[in-house]
């Protein structure tokens, strides 16, 4: 349209126009394009999940990593945890690049008083093949012994166990695990005549009762505390009870807090027990289908077990000596029987006891009582305290009574099972258990065993009664320690050290507390000559000449193996492969095929495949299918106060450390976070007694004595002390007692009789 | 008169008289200009180049500058509301796990205990607006322009890393975040936000794998959020 | 100058955006908003500028 004067806006002004647009576009486009790469990437450019290195919470991790660094480590959102993991998963980030690795062999030349030198791999393990053949040769295959530990892979664990129980003939293999988790198997498999936690975490999820008892999941296993609060932010009903001689973090946490005086337990379980008997809070149809009662010997009955009860285990005649008043006893034990869903949740604080298996036992039987089982959100629960205890140490047999998957070496049946199904002729298998923890270092320093391979743990620092326990280490006649630092306190006692690989130096499979098997890839390579310690292992085995024994050679083969072996078994995990491994965020076994699910609930049909359909819960583990409550007197431990040593001391961790803290003492923040450890006192202790805080003490045991500061805490109970044990300036465990459960052979670390006097400075 | 209104108004305002100013300053040629005075302006009278001048340098200058700087409080100050976000489908999940009293992701949780009393998203999310870095404002363009194109991926990642200061703004300095022992072991690292709150405390909102379509959680999570402004307040 | 054809259709053009935008705040008005109407606003702007400045440097003004 023109108008003379006028400039028209024609057909070729709206092409210039959209030309304009068009350019306008061009410029938008190009910004959004170098918003594209010009944005940075976060702090990591690959991410692989993997597992955590420490506790038994085993929680899924994210590693994120950076031209070959790792640079993050995160919590896998998809994993069981959700992504939640503590400060010392938040730190993994570290570990790979702590200062002080061992990267070479190193021997011990000119006899115990000499240095360790540097030495070539083959130098080191024909020395060590040599020692063992003399050994073997001069005083049989039990002279020589493998100490193992719930950090080693699976794999590694598995293979050390054939070859030196089907190879070498030595039953004398034991393991870390003795030391925290030996009672709850004991205790499970005499309760469910199997061994392993039957729920998962998942039943956090879903009690209306959470009974923590000897556990302080605060400090030793936060995302399990997280999913505790989390069950309680969602659901504020939940009654959450926490019993423990100290008021700690998780005590303030939950609703009731009933502190017992240390190595008494047992007594409130029986009084519970006595409670829900009495007072008609017992699952009559639950314990008449699915319970058996003993009074240790024979079967009994119900009547039995409650004149048991009756006779010694009221509140009111348990209460004086407990430290806990009957009220609060009746007050829980019905919370406990009533609840919709009871979940219980222990560790240590059970395990470590003279009476371990019966507590563990115990507790287990609480919930058969009152049909507290099976359910979401009900059921006994014992937590595990290192990353792979369960897959590595428990399921594989790989302790001095037991062979894979449940079975144990004085039954003959099973030695002829594992021989068959190892293939090695039958009678090869050593009829006589070997000797447990506290046993085996005992008798390498009176020359029984004179020649042990210690992996991945620090028993120097870890052992009760360590002080002498590390003098038997000195005097042994060949140890030989596959570590990552030379200077942990079992290394410097070491005739040969071998330079292990850590965490993804290596690739394996853990199995943490809630029957979960997890794939930790290998993403970085060893330093310097760190090799896997299923490498050592392999190394070793060929070179004693069991090389077509341990023909499995690598991680997924001997996987294989392994997994092939549990299908012989109710630990089946057949169909739990590498690929699955590490596509899926790990499987809980019994798992029979490569499409099963996994096992949520164990003894629950529906849940576990090897349950037979029809019996709704079927406790396959006893040719009855049934459960068993044993009567359980309470034994007062050997370490009550006495005039000499009045007060008691009791170990744990703090959350920032991780067991002896070689690893975790290396990292600044959880090294400064943690600060040097100290000895708990309570306020009305420390007047008595004018101790001031941070005042030089010298605690003194019937064992031995150590030297510590003070830290003045209302945490503590009025008479007991508590002391962690990541500090090589604080070897607390120099003082601890090393009386063991008889069944179990798990040291008492809670209960030691001690006096305390002020050190001069 | 609320912000959003006076908004409204003046950028209608504005937008308009740059329509037709647009319009009719495009139909001139201003060389054929008079130079001699013609418009009368009351104090001042004007040639018409001058007037057209002036009005070219309004239309073309002034006016859009100011709708751009009005038009620009959406993209700024409006995306402060939780009913700005929930515009894009893809943040639907987050908006309804928000409100979904049933979730323990943090930001159901902090929509619970009521803390928050308005913009919950952009209480913590605060760097896309006025304040924060220009990595995050730069990040909110892409993901914009990734929608509006729809070559975006569900689920959703964001590539920058989050600022824990939109944390620590509310909580350090507060007896509950200074009485936990382990906040201080790694403080230097929380504050530079080298290490994720989330480590300890969990997911903020639904996970990808629940974000991803064809999950089991999916359909729920995209449905259009039922909540009022009022939910908000 | 002799013309601001373009220019004025462009402001006119990202001002019709922008008042949808002003209005109905969502994602593909934003997007429009800041991808076509604000750089086609600068672009304007800027030529114009560049038009402005060369006639008043022509007329020794500048």
């Amino acid at each position: 349209m023109s108008n003379g004067d006028e400039p028209s806006i024609d057909r070729r002004d709206l092409m210039r126009l959209l030309a304009g647009v068009a350019g306008a576009n061009a410029l938008g486009a190009a910004t959004w394009g170098a918003l594209e790469v010009l944005l940075p990437q976060g702090n990591a450019d690959t991410w692989t999940k993997a597992v955590c290195r420490f506790c038994g919470t085993g929680c899924g991790i994210q590693v994120g990593m950076r031209a070959g660094r790792v640079t993050d480590v995160r919590g896998d959102e998809l994993a069981h945890n959700a992504g939640v993991i503590c400060v010392k998963g938040s730190m993994l980030r570290a570990l790979p690049y702590v200062q002080g690795r061992l990267t070479t062999p190193m021997i011990r030349r000119g006899g115990k008083a000499s240095p360790l030198t540097p030495a070539t791999w083959e130098e080191a393990m024909s020395l060590v093949a040599s020692k063992f053949q003399e050994a073997i040769a001069a005083a049989g295959p039990s002279s020589v012994a493998f100490y193992g530990s719930g950090q080693l892979f699976t794999e590694e664990s598995y293979t050390a166990n054939k070859l030196f129980k089907a190879g070498i003939r030595s039953n004398n293999v034991d393991g870390n695990p003795r030391l925290c988790m030996a009672s709850a198997a004991t205790g499970y498999t005499q309760t469910f005549g199997k061994d392993e936690p039957p729920g998962s975490y998942e039943d956090i999820d879903h009690a209306d009762c959470l009974f923590v008892i000897g556990a302080n999941p605060f400090h030793c296993h936060p995302p399990l505390h997280e999913r505790i609060m989390r069950r309680k932010r969602l659901h504020p009903e939940t009654t959450i009870i926490c019993v423990d001689p100290r008021r700690t973090d998780t005590a303030d946490h939950a609703d009731i807090h009933l502190a017992p005086v240390p190595g008494t337990d047992l007594l409130l379980l029986n009084a519970m027990a006595q409670v829900i008997c009495a007072d008609g809070l017992v699952d009559v149809p639950f314990v008449t289908r699915h319970v058996r009662f003993t009074d240790g010997n024979a079967s009994t009955d119900f009547a039995a077990f409650k004149a048991f009860l009756d006779a010694n285990y009221t509140p009111e005649q348990v209460s004086q000596e407990l430290g806990i008043t009957a009220i609060d006893i009746r007050r829980v034990a019905h919370r406990f029987a009533t609840s919709k869903a009871t979940m219980s949740l222990w560790t240590m604080g059970l395990n470590q006891r003279t009476q371990g298996t019966a507590l563990n036992a115990m507790v287990s039987g609480l919930h058969l009582l009152t049909g507290q089982f099976g359910r979401p959100g009900a059921t006994p629960f014992s937590v595990t305290g290192q990353p792979n205890a369960c897959g590595g140490v428990r399921d594989t047999g790989a302790l001095s009574h037991a062979l894979p998957n449940g079975r144990v070496v004085a039954n003959a049946k099973h030695r002829e099972e594992m021989e068959a199904i190892w293939g090695v002729p039958p009678g090869t298998i050593d009829p006589k258990p070997g000797l447990p923890a506290v046993e085996l270092f005992e008798a390498l320093g009176d020359g029984r065993v004179r020649a042990a391979l210690v992996m991945c743990t620090n028993p120097a620092q870890s052992l009760p009664n360590s002080a002498v326990q590390s003098a038997n280490m000195a005097k042994a006649g060949f140890l030989v320690v596959a570590e990552i630092f030379a200077d942990s306190e079992t290394a410097k006692l070491a005739d040969v050290l071998l330079p292990a690989a850590l965490w993804i130096e290596k690739e394996g499979v853990t199995g943490q507390g809630e029957r979960r098997y997890q794939y930790t890839p290998r993403l970085l390579e060893p330093p310097g000559q760190c090799r896997s310690d299923l490498a050592i292992l392999v190394d070793l085995a060929e070179r004693l000449g069991h090389g077509k024994l341990i023909s499995a050679r690598t991680p997924e083969t001997v996987w294989d193996e392994w997994r092939q072996v549990s299908a012989h078994s109710k630990y089946n995990f057949a169909g739990i492969t590498y690929p699955r491994l590490k596509e899926l965020r790990g499987l809980q076994w019994p798992c029979p095929t490569p499409d099963h699910p996994g096992t949520v609930r164990r003894f629950v049909e529906g849940s576990d495949p090897l349950v037979h359909p029809g019996t709704g819960i079927e406790f396959y583990g006893f040719p009855d299918s049934k459960a068993v409550i044993a009567a359980r007197p309470y034994v007062r431990s050997p370490e009550m106060p006495s005039s000499e040593f009045p007060l008691q001391l009791t170990t744990g961790r703090v959350v920032e450390q991780w067991h002896t803290g070689t690893m975790t003492m290396r990292i600044p923040e959880l090294r400064d976070g943690a600060g040097p450890a100290r000895i708990e006192i309570s306020p009305s202790d420390a007047d008595r007694q004018h101790v001031a805080e941070g005042a030089p003490l010298r605690l003194t045991s019937r064992f031995g004595s150590v030297d510590g500061l003070a830290h003045i805490t209302d945490r503590c109970r009025p008479g007991t002390l508590f002391a962690a044990f990541y500090d090589v300036k604080l070897l607390i465990n120099r003082v601890v007692a090393d009386h063991v459960d008889p069944v179990s052979k798990e040291p008492e670390y809670k209960v030691t009789a001690v006096r305390l006097e002020l050190a001069q400075s | 008169m609320s912000w959003i209104t006076l908004v409204r108004v003046i950028g209608t305002l504005t937008c308009l008289l740059t329509i037709v100013g647009g319009w009719l300053i495009a139909r001139r040629n201003f060389a054929r200009l008079s130079d001699r005075p013609a418009v009368s302006l009351g104090i001042a009278t004007l040639s018409a180049t001058a007037f057209w001048k002036l009005s070219a340098f309004a239309c073309i200058a002034v006016l859009p500058a100011a709708t751009m700087a009005v038009a620009n409080y959406h993209t700024f100050v409006g995306v402060h509301e939780v009913e700005a976000c929930s515009q894009c489908h893809v943040m639907r999940p987050m908006v309804n796990d928000l409100h979904d009293p049933n979730s323990d992701a943090l930001a159901a949780r902090h929509f619970k205990n009521g803390y928050i009393p308005t913009g919950q998203c952009y209480a913590c999310h605060s760097d896309y607006g006025f304040s924060g870095d220009m990595a995050a404002k730069m990040e909110g363009f892409r993901h914009l322009a990734r929608y509006t194109t729809r070559t975006y991926k569900e689920p959703l990642a964001a590539r920058t890393r989050f600022d824990n200061h939109q944390c620590l703004k509310c909580h350090q300095g507060k007896t509950p975040f200074e009485s936990v022992h382990v906040h201080g072991d790694v403080l230097t690292r929380l504050q530079s936000s080298n290490m994720s709150c989330l480590n300890c405390h969990g997911r903020a909102h639904p996970t990808r794998a629940d974000r991803t379509p064809g999950s089991a959680r999916y359909s729920a999570l995209v449905q259009a959020p039922s909540f009022t402004e009022a939910d908000h307040e | 100058m002799n013309e601001l054809k373009w220019e004025g259709l462009s402001v006119g053009l990202a001002s019709i955006i922008s008042l949808i935008y002003v209005w109905q705040p969502g994602p593909y008005p934003m997007g429009a908003f800041t991808f076509i109407a604000q750089p086609l606003f600068l672009v304007a702007i800027v030529s114009y500028g560049w038009k402005a400045v060369k006639e008043l440097r022509k007329r020794s003004v500048l």
